[in-house]
């Protein structure tokens, strides 16, 4: 089934093959893959030569370091392994609004694919109030397009419950790799839940946020009654510069406690603005075309 | 009076006044526009001292407040109808249609045709022309075309009571300011023999005759004052029965029952005088008081109350308030062998329920029907007189020669026009009113005439300014919320 051309454009599927992803450190275990690791294996970069033991396998045995030498050696490889990839995609409301579910799963897919060209197994946990279907787990080039239209199809929810899917999921048996959630965060406790559970993910993780334009300061004006997407609770306003002044300090009170709260657990963050060429913005987490995540 | 007196068709029109004013404030209230946020988070950060409707804190959109109170006192000023003071001096010109002036009459047609020669001269803004008789009447304002005037003094109906002047001047004196002045077509004479008088601090010119046609109506003779007569309280009376009493001048109380006019008494005690019986009654059942068309006054008193009982053993006695659902009596009046009326205790507040507001009235009706006040009663000769025989039974009217001039039938209320000059007898089972009728008698007069008036022109009623203005304010406010500028 051809993707979704709203979702998923030809160009932007065209432009996913650009990007490269590296694994700052590939955990132990896995598949074979792309990504460099410190384990010793069958891979076909040289890293060290060590004396020959009773058992090794014969064809590793480094003839020209013997007729040097007159001692036996076996040749010890760089084995490269996949990088899990999860991804927690928010479903909830919030997500739907204003283009930002285009955005959120166009990021997805341009990391993913990233990943997939590379060997890489990658696995998507959409979470929202209510349960979704996950993508467990997919791996190598033809996983794109299983990829693509698991996304296509992906419904939206009502609530978000992020809390409890970001405490759900660190409690998974997973092997350690790349959790990249994607989500606007907002949550009716607030941020600081948010971070405690997120703190307890075991993996590293990286923070998309689809923003929009007005995120900080909406375009809002006069008598309102503004409705919480995802609640339904309302407030009634009297919307003028001086509470959007306050809006916009609490909106950026917030950004800064995520902000001090990745740069203390290394954590990435990419403010992924949705009036803006997706692509583009996920390509600048690739400085040097890799990925330092 | 109470809203369920009123008549089916005030009370229709005054809920759908009710309600369509509800609606207007209904509609005017603000309407927020509902918005769906992604989340509430920062607008409940930031909108807490925000919101629409706080009663305490510092008050805001000073503008909308300014705007609605000048459009409101505007409004307010408007309908109290100001001029302006430096309009200048203005009259008021007083018609005396009493005595012979009747209307028609050659002596009121040359006053009236005076001061429309005066109102089309031009009286002032505060200008105006007052008819009296025993009332006063206003005949025209400034402002108006003379010619109403005719067509208001056709209303004038003359009263035997008075010639009304004084009430007049007063009316006069609340109309106008210093340097007005007031001026008096007609009688009875003023206290000086000056042709102008300060009088209630105005200044009062009295022109008797315009153009030395006028005469001068004799005033009536004054009524005498009525004798108070003896009412005497037996048994444990409400004390909202004795207040009412008591604060009627016509009556005063006495301790002896035997040498009272009349007795109120509570209980079953038997007395041979004329009584206000208060009963405690029998039965229980949820009372809906309802006056009958025999009653003499008109009450609103659908009132309901709780579980109270009824008037027992009726006889003879004519309902005048009955129960709405079950018909059973609450008041009820009778003549012979005693003039009683017989009123429920629960109505006049006894065992500690509140009275009926309009019980008071009942009761003193009922008193004066009981024991009429013979006092010399005068009346012009042709004045109607209301004569009520709702609890004496016939009455039979004689004149002064003993022949008798009507007989009444039984119950209610008759008006009778006592055409011949005379004394009257009216003569009831309860007792003799004495009536006497006068002819209005004229007397001629030095003609006099008011110095001429000045005319005064100019209207000075900031009324039309005042809405305009109002409206331009309502107008601007409505342009500023329309553009988001006030909310």
């Amino acid at each position: 089934m051809p993707p979704d051309p709203e979702l998923f454009p030809a160009e932007f599927l065209a432009a996913l093959h650009t990007l490269h992803i590296a694994a700052r450190r590939v955990p132990a275990g896995g598949r074979p893959a792309e990504q460099s690791s410190r384990a010793r294996g069958s891979g076909i970069e040289l890293q060290d030569l060590r004396p020959y033991a009773a058992g090794d396998e014969f064809r590793a045995i480094d003839w020209r370091a013997w007729q040097r030498l007159d001692r036996l050696f076996v040749r010890v490889f760089h084995e490269d392994r996949d990088l899990p990839l999860y991804f927690l995609v928010d479903r909830s409301t919030s997500l739907a609004r204003a283009g930002k579910n285009r955005a959120a799963l166009q990021s997805v897919a341009a990391l993913a694919a990233v990943a997939l060209q590379q060997m890489d197994r990658v696995a998507v946990y959409p979470f929202a109030a209510e349960p979704l279907l996950a993508l467990p787990g997919t791996s190598g080039k033809p996983g794109l397009a299983k990829l693509i239209d698991y996304l296509g199809r992906l419904p939206l929810g009502i609530g978000t419950e992020l809390v409890e899917h970001l405490q759900a999921f660190a409690a998974r048996p997973l092997r350690r790799g790349l959790c990249v959630l994607v989500s606007d965060l907002y949550d009716a406790r607030g941020l600081t839940p948010v971070l405690e559970a997120l703190g307890r993910v075991r993996h590293r993780v990286l923070i998309v946020r689809p923003i929009a334009d007005d995120e900080a300061r909406p375009n809002l004006q006069g008598e309102l009654e503004v409705e919480d997407c995802e609640s339904g609770a309302t407030l009634a306003l009297s919307v003028d510069d001086a509470l959007l002044d306050r809006y916009e300090a609490a909106y950026r009170a917030f950004e800064r406690e995520l902000q001090t709260f990745a740069e203390a657990r290394g954590v990435g963050m990419l403010n992924l603005r949705i009036a803006q060429p997706v692509l583009a913005q996920v390509a600048s987490l690739f400085p040097r075309g890799v990925l330092s995540a | 009076m109470n809203l369920l007196g009123s008549t089916w068709t005030a009370l229709a029109l005054g809920a759908a006044a009710l309600a369509m004013t509800w609606l207007v404030l209904h509609m005017l209230r603000v309407r927020l526009e509902r918005v769906t946020v992604p989340t509430l988070l920062f607008f409940r950060v930031a909108a807490t001292p925000e919101r629409p409707r706080v009663l305490g804190g510092r008050p805001r959109r000073w503008l909308a407040y300014l705007l609605a109170l000048l459009a409101s006192g505007a409004a307010w000023f408007a309908f109290a109808d100001p001029v302006l003071e430096s309009e200048g001096r203005s009259r008021l010109v007083l018609v005396d249609a009493s005595g012979t002036a009747t209307p028609g009459s050659a002596v009121l047609a040359t006053r009236l045709a005076r001061a429309r020669e005066l109102a089309a001269a031009g009286l002032g803004p505060r200008g105006a022309v007052l008819g009296y008789t025993g009332g006063t009447v206003l005949l025209w304002n400034a402002g108006e075309a003379p010619l109403v005037l005719d067509e208001r003094a056709r209303g004038l109906v003359p009263s035997g009571g008075g010639s009304g002047l004084w009430a007049a001047l007063a009316a006069a004196r609340n109309r106008s300011r210093s340097g007005d002045e007031v001026l008096v077509l007609g009688g009875p004479e003023l206290p000086e023999p000056e042709r102008s008088v300060e009088c209630f601090g105005i200044r009062v010119v009295r022109e008797e005759s315009a153009g030395g046609a006028g005469s001068q109506a004799a005033p009536l003779p004054a009524a005498p004052a009525p004798t108070p007569r003896a009412v005497a309280f037996v048994g444990d009376v409400p004390r909202s029965t004795r207040l009412a009493v008591l604060a009627a001048p016509l009556w005063r109380v006495v301790d002896d029952p035997t040498t009272a006019d009349l007795v109120v008494v509570r209980g079953t005690s038997a007395v041979a005088r004329p009584c206000l019986r208060l009963d405690d009654g029998t039965g229980a059942a949820e009372r809906e008081p309802m006056t009958t068309p025999e009653c003499p006054v008109r009450l609103g008193m659908r009132d309901r109350k709780g579980v109270a009982p009824a008037l027992a053993d009726l006889g003879d006695a004519t309902p005048w308030v009955i129960d709405a659902r079950t018909g059973a009596a609450l008041v009820a009046a009778r003549a012979t062998p005693v003039p009683e009326v017989r009123v429920a205790t629960w109505l006049v507040g006894g065992g500690g329920e509140t009275a009926h507001q309009d019980i008071p009235r009942l009761v003193l009706t009922a008193l004066a029907l009981l024991v009429p006040h013979g006092e010399l009663g005068v009346v012009a000769a042709g004045d109607t007189l209301r004569v009520p025989t709702a609890t004496s039974g016939p009455a039979t009217i004689r004149d002064e020669h003993g022949a008798t001039f009507a007989s009444l039938p039984l119950q209610g209320r008759h008006d009778l026009v006592l055409a011949s000059p005379g004394r009257y007898e009216i003569t009831t089972p309860t007792g003799t009113r004495t009536v006497e009728a006068v002819a209005t008698a004229t007397a001629p007069a030095a003609a006099r005439t008011a110095a001429p008036l000045q005319p005064v022109d100019g209207d000075g009623h900031l009324r039309s300014w005042l809405l305009l203005f109002a409206l331009a304010l309502l107008t601007l406010d409505l342009v500023l919320y329309l553009r988001g500028r006030l909310p």
